[in-house]
């Protein structure tokens, strides 16, 4: 046997040891969080010190800086709250009816596909439609307090849920559903033990769009009808050119939207956990 | 063959069924409202079908040309938007900082109502078309990128061993799959921010801009009765046109990815 | 075949090589002091259980992983050199293809990679279709093929550079018995017309023996050689080697290479 034939250019392709990898990984997490961090400081800081306003060739008055906005946030910090209670009741509350609207429709299709599917399609061109357009309608109908706004959210949710529940109910493993008929079980048990249970993790996907849909519309049905709420307050402080009031209402509405959001993330977890570990893997 | 066709029509057929039905629905509806419980301003409630189509048909050019404008408006921005939030996902799959930097924001802006912020920019830049372009762009950026990120990041491992053993260029790379597999999230996204455009521009409108679907909105509202068919016309024109633009984009898609398993003739049949 | 090991040409020297994944003091060590050489026109299989590396130490020689310690010549060239000239084909488990690209885009990617005419090379890829007996489904996409079709447009797709040097990384395990049997007799066809030098993943012992010139046989947790076995496949009609009696010794050899010695499938190893 001869030696190994081993050629010098080979030295200086270096190996790369497992020490060296990991201390990338390490690096690279810190920088997950100081990246970002330092990136929003750096925009809150620069909006602070005016920079935009001169790239833009903006006014104080148009664009308010980060520090009024939070003098003003301080100031008036009762009607703040009172109304986040107010776009939060009709958030939630629209959020849970339209979905729950959504949910029994997307069941309801579930047991007869046939027909059923049908009639999902056209609920999803729903999604299709600002419906914005239907706010000056619910008015009409629920007057301006809290029930047509909810009525606004439940119409732009419904169509998110009960696609998303459809198809959650619809795609499951045929053989799961041999298994379950080698079981003779009826189709009520089919339904609450494999098809509901599939279907979870889409409801809860649409459950977290449909969050920030309602948002959405919440405020804007308060652009339109109302005379409390953040919605309202945003486009009368607008009118009055209070810029950093309406600025406030923004950054309450993104404080609001973000704790929502982490709630209904805490109850997915609580109900679904099997397929939040899934996921991360 | 004949079976498929069959079965696709028979899908389309409980659609127009359905579509059928609750305009009928909606006829009777009105006709309760109207005539049997004789509600006071019932047409602002619920109004005949019939009498809403006939005053679109009689106001028909106005709305064509209001609608024209919001939609035009809208689809420049909704383009504009795109274009940056591919450029960003893009940006954000080549560097790793970049996408550390900003994808805390990206899902910060899924939670936070952008469309609020469509007030203010109209009042600070006071000029209805820029602001409708702006707001329409920045409605359908975000999604878009979170989209086609999304679709860059499902590419499968192999698939970037096998392009690795051709040493393919990044160009290569980017050229033949990464762009490829970009694509379905991207029409994700953009079926996503579609209605999302159309609703920020009317929004700007209703806050006091000089043209568009959304003024006819709110001037018809102001006349009480006397326009109220005229209201739920420019509510029938608005819904079209995010219905059209959706649609736009859905031909599209199948155009530009055919591959897409829904768009698969055989059709998988789920149980 | 009966040339004297030590006069054939080396391809490729896998020497000393280890490789170990995980953060520090968590490591997995997925390969422990490998070393062998595999000749010029050689079809030599890594048999193993699963664990034992077999799949890691293909990535090392396509370059698609470095190694922790030791190093992998091919062509006395570091593996990087060889990808970055385009001097080995792969195939992996998955046929991983490009679902929106017909059976012949397919098949033309590397090619398009290359940045090559396709005036040059639709011939060639006429060709290398009906190789694989897909003349009349060029024109379909991968979702329109079974299982076994889709893995003759990737082993196709392997063969349009033609490289010296063919890895394949378990290619038929995902295959029913039927069309697994068929796809091996095409490799060796295959082999037989392009006189390749085929690296072989498998765990399966009746593939080994049936496809290979020599067998080199893995251990698991540390992957490590456990033996080589030599003279494997017999010369003669492949459609009948399966019947013979020296395929059943050479099976009986490979196996007692599990079975008896060292007990290999003592504890952990299954």
């Amino acid at each position: 046997m001869k030696e190994m034939a081993v050629p010098q250019s080979a030295d200086n392709i270096r190996p790369k040891p497992a020490a060296l990898k990991k201390g990338r990984a390490l690096k690279s997490k810190r920088s997950a969080y100081l990246l970002p961090s330092g990136f929003g400081v750096l925009f809150l800081l620069i909006w602070q010190l005016k920079g935009f306003h001169k790239v833009f060739h903006l006014e104080q008055y148009q664009l308010p800086i980060p520090s009024s906005i939070a003098v003003s946030i301080r100031e008036n910090v009762d009607v703040l709250w009172s109304y986040s209670l107010y776009t939060g009741s009709e958030i939630v509350g629209g959020c849970l009816a339209g979905s729950l609207f959504g949910l029994i429709a997307a069941v309801a299709a579930s047991f007869f596909p046939r027909t059923g599917r049908g009639g999902i399609t056209l609920m999803a061109s729903l999604n299709a439609v600002p419906i914005v357009a239907l706010a000056p309608v619910m008015n009409n109908w629920f007057g301006d307090g809290v029930a047509s706004k909810m009525a606004i959210v439940s119409v732009m949710t419904m169509a998110t849920m009960a696609v998303s529940a459809f198809k959650g109910l619809r795609s499951i493993d045929p053989t799961s559903i041999e298994l379950m008929n080698s079981y003779a079980a009826g189709k009520f048990q089919i339904f609450a033990k494999l098809r509901f249970r599939s279907a979870l993790p889409h409801v809860f996907t649409a459950l977290k769009i449909n969050m920030s849909t309602s948002i959405i519309g919440a405020i804007v049905g308060e652009f339109f009808i109302s005379s409390r709420g953040l919605g309202y307050l945003l486009s009368d402080q607008i009118k009055l050119a209070n810029m950093p009031l309406a600025w406030s209402c923004i950054v309450i509405a993104a404080l609001l939207g973000i704790i929502l959001y982490y709630i209904v993330q805490v109850i997915e977890r609580l109900v679904i956990p099997w397929h939040i570990a899934q996921r991360k893997q | 063959m004949t079976g498929r066709l069959f079965k696709k029509f028979g899908q389309n057929g409980t659609f127009v069924l359905w579509a059928a039905a609750i305009l009928l629905l909606w006829e009777a509806g009105a006709w309760f409202i109207e005539d049997i419980a004789q509600l006071t301003a019932p047409a602002s409630k619920l109004p005949y079908i019939h009498r809403v189509l006939s005053s679109l048909v009689e106001h028909f050019p106005t709305m064509i040309k209001q609608g024209a404008v919001t939609f035009g408006n809208s689809i420049t921005g909704f383009v504009i938007g795109s274009a940056i939030g591919f450029a960003l996902a893009i940006l954000m799959s080549l560097s790793r900082t970049v996408e550390n930097t900003l994808s805390p924001y990206m899902i910060a802006s899924q939670m936070i109502p952008i469309i609020g912020l469509a007030p203010i920019i109209y009042g600070i830049i006071h000029d209805a078309a820029l602001s409708r372009v702006l707001m329409a762009g920045y409605v359908t950026f975000f999604p878009v990128t979170i989209n086609a990120l999304r679709g860059i990041k499902s590419i499968k491992q192999e698939q970037l061993e096998l392009m690795r053993s051709y040493a393919a260029s990044t160009w290569t790379l980017y050229l033949k799959l990464k762009l490829k597999s970009a694509l379905p999230g991207l029409f994700a996204g953009l079926k996503l921010s579609a209605p999302l455009a159309i609703t920020a521009s009317i929004i700007v409108e209703l806050m006091g801009a000089p043209d568009g679907i959304g003024v006819l909105m709110v001037s018809s509202l102001y006349y009480g009765t006397a326009q109220v068919y005229m209201f739920w016309s420019t509510v029938l024109i608005s819904m079209a046109i995010g219905l059209l633009l959706y649609l736009i984009i859905t031909l599209l898609e199948r155009w530009m990815t055919p591959w897409q398993p829904e768009f698969r003739s055989k059709g998988r049949d789920e149980t | 075949m009966h040339l004297s090991q030590a006069a054939k040409k080396a391809e490729i020297i896998v020497d000393q090589v280890s490789m170990r994944f995980g953060k520090k003091g968590h490591e997995v060590t997925a390969l422990q002091n490998v070393s062998f050489k595999i000749y010029r026109n050689e079809f030599v299989s890594l048999l193993g259980p699963s664990g034992c590396g077999k799949s890691t130490l293909l990535r090392l020689m396509a370059d698609l992983l470095e190694p922790t310690e030791g190093q992998i010549m091919i062509q006395d060239e570091h593996p990087r050199e060889v990808r970055l000239r385009r001097k080995f084909g792969i195939v992996f488990q998955n046929p991983t293809l490009f679902e929106w690209r017909t059976v012949k885009q397919n098949i033309e990617l590397p090619l398009e990679v290359l940045g090559q005419k396709k005036s040059q090379y639709s011939a060639l890829t006429e060709q290398l279709i009906e190789m694989v007996g897909l003349s009349s489904f060029k024109h379909y996409y991968p979702w329109q093929l079974s299982g076994g079709m889709q893995q003759r447009v990737a082993i196709a797709r392997a063969l349009s550079l033609d490289p010296p040097i063919l890895l394949m990384d378990e290619p038929f395990s995902a295959l029913d018995e039927f069309t697994k049997e068929k796809l091996q007799l095409e490799l060796l066809e295959i082999k037989r017309k392009t006189n390749k030098t085929i690296v072989f993943v498998t765990h399966s012992i009746p593939e080994a023996v049936y496809l290979s010139d020599r067998i080199i046989v893995l251990s698991a947790h540390p992957g490590r050689v456990h033996s080589i076995v030599d003279n494997v496949r017999e010369e003669g009609d492949p459609s009948h080697i399966r019947e013979s009696e020296r395929f059943h010794e050479m099976m009986k050899t490979v196996r007692n290479c599990f079975y008896e010695e060292s007990g290999f499938l003592d504890g952990q190893t299954i």
